[in-house]
């Protein structure tokens, strides 16, 4: 069982590498801008997989979803009414992983470098394509991993839709973190715990979960212009008290 | 089966046309920040919130007067917003465009199942006599097609467009805004006040695109936009932000949406599956552009040495 697990794994990882090569691929020989690509390839991949699960792969009688997986390959409950599996303890294997190969291994300090800036790093004899490409590769893997967890984790069986706003919440998280992996990490849970809240007042008080996606943008508003605020009040500050700005400079 | 001289009759051309016009509108908005340096992603929200304003004013007044000016109106509030926070806070883009898109979404879906009136069948429709007037073309020879009188007024936009931005002062600012901000700074004209105003007039627009996609769609329903602000972002990298080759790439999606339309309305094809046809076409133009490009840049850089 074992062995079928680690196929299924292989060939989510691949999956996901594979889809991800084609922006990258266009990033590199054709320079056309990922941000695009990514986006309208989310569509056709989020359309079609609706598409196998309504049509080829429907689970007769089960609307539109898939045959649930074998009992044998689902992952581990820890406590019945959550659905925290032993799932947990690969993505935490993967974060450290993705921090070691980013702030401690040579190869994330050449990414980083390339990404801030491409023509120093060609110049300075590092191979850009080449990275920039890898690192689409291992991120592809890696979301490859992640959706095959969400199904062995905890949703046993493909649904029409399975992560519409995970993508951007992730990279939500990501952008305002400054890619720190360890921000990240505390930031999902923030962001964690908010949605299982929504799902909760949902049920409980009839108040419709969009209301917490409202408020998570909120928050991120504030998050992103954090620098431009406190610039703002400091010069607003400053306006209005120049004799005491200068005393405590002095 | 279908007829393929159906798609080149004039019917399938003002379908291809309609449906195009609201990735046009939208294209321009996005057009004007991309000139001025910024990306906008937030089309997508920034139209179905729009389209739900615009929705709910013509129910509420039964004049689509009233509802393209609030559409319009709306999409100006969110066009400062925008400028408010990159331009003046000066946040990232992308997130502020990403988070733009989900919040206006699910703001707009919280009121709409809110709504006494889509309480019974969860749908606001808006009657005809509430729509933008439509003209009708044809009808001697063929069938008649009435056309929104939004479809022309987008490429009289697009024209206009086309002019302002290569043609006049303001425009050659708004291009300086983003290409060299210093060089604008220098002639003491002020980036931030283009860029603001790019943002306004992206706002705009995309409220004029959610009116029409409110049109097109005889009301408002959940993720109308169906991530057309998206395909509008692309048609205008791939266009060069060039108002009159966004259009051309904004007709060839709505080409290949009508393609697809027509072949599921023909059963040849699953529906679900022709929804991703406009989105593989697209980027299947853009590979193929590219590559043209490429060789052509191979072309000329041979020729080189032998001059």
């Amino acid at each position: 069982m074992w062995l079928l697990v680690l196929v299924c794994v292989a060939a989510s990882v691949l999956a996901g590498m594979l889809y991800a090569l084609i922006p990258a691929l266009m990033k590199v020989r054709l320079d056309i801008s990922e941000v695009v690509t990514t986006i309208l390839l989310n569509t056709v991949a989020t359309t079609f997989c609706a598409y196998m699960a309504n049509g080829p792969l429907q689970a007769p009688g089960r609307g539109s979803q898939t045959a649930p997986i074998l009992k044998d390959l689902q992952f581990e409950r820890f406590f019945r009414p959550s659905n925290l599996s032993t799932a947990v303890f690969i993505v935490a294997g993967m974060t450290l992983l993705v921090w070691y190969l980013m702030s401690r291994h040579v190869t994330g300090y050449e990414m980083r470098m390339t990404g801030q800036n491409s023509r120093f790093a060609r110049f300075s004899g590092l191979k850009d394509k080449k990275l920039a490409v890898g690192g689409m590769l291992v991120s592809g893997a890696i979301c490859g991993a992640v959706g095959m967890l969400e199904i062995f984790g905890w949703k046993y069986s493909y649904a029409e839709t399975l992560s519409t706003d995970f993508y951007w919440d992730g990279m939500l998280v990501a952008m305002i973190m400054g890619y720190k992996p360890l921000g990240i990490v505390l930031m999902s849970f923030f962001f964690g715990i908010l949605k299982a809240g929504a799902i909760k007042i949902q049920s409980s008080a009839n108040i419709p979960s969009e209301l917490i996606q409202v408020i998570q943008s909120i928050i991120i508003f504030f998050m992103a212009a954090e620098q431009g605020l406190i610039q703002r009040f400091r010069v607003w500050r400053a306006r209005r008290h120049p004799q005491r700005e200068e005393a405590i400079r002095a | 089966m279908i007829e393929f001289s159906d798609l080149i009759s004039f019917s399938g051309l003002m379908g291809t046309l309609g449906t195009a016009t609201i990735v046009i509108l939208a294209g321009l908005g996005c057009l004007m920040t991309e000139h001025a340096g910024m990306m906008n992603i937030g089309l997508d929200g920034m139209m179905t919130a729009s389209a739900f304003i615009a929705g709910i004013v013509s129910w509420l007044t039964g004049s689509w007067v009233y509802a393209l000016l609030a559409g319009v109106g709306s999409g100006l509030l969110l066009g400062a917003f925008y400028s408010l926070m990159v331009v003046r806070l000066r946040s990232d883009e992308f997130v502020i465009g990403v988070t733009l898109n989900m919040f206006l979404y699910a703001l707009s879906t919280f009121f709409y199942r809110n709504l006494p009136a889509a309480a019974n069948g969860l749908h606001l429709e808006v009657g005809s006599k509430m729509m933008v007037p439509a003209i009708r073309l044809g009808g001697e020879s063929g069938p008649a097609v009435s056309v929104s009188l939004l479809v022309p007024a987008a490429l009289v936009l697009v024209a206009l467009c086309q002019v302002w931005l290569y043609r006049t002062r303001q425009g050659f600012w708004l291009r300086a805004s983003g290409e060299k901000p210093e060089s604008l700074q220098s002639v003491g004209r002020s980036p931030v006040r283009m860029k603001t105003l790019a943002s306004l007039l992206c706002g705009a627009f995309c409220g004029l695109s959610g009116v029409y996609l409110l049109n097109n769609t005889h009301g408002f329903t959940e993720g109308m936009s169906a991530s057309r602000g998206y395909v509008a972002v692309a048609c205008v990298i791939f266009g060069r932000s060039n108002p009159v080759l966004v259009t051309l790439a904004a007709l060839f999606f709505g080409l290949v949406d009508t393609v697809g339309t027509r072949l599921q309305v023909a059963g040849v094809v699953n529906s679900t599956l022709t929804k991703t046809f406009p989105y593989v076409g697209t980027i299947l133009m853009m590979i193929v552009l590219a590559i043209r490009n490429e060789i052509k840049k191979k072309a000329r850089r041979s020729d080189l040495p032998a001059k």
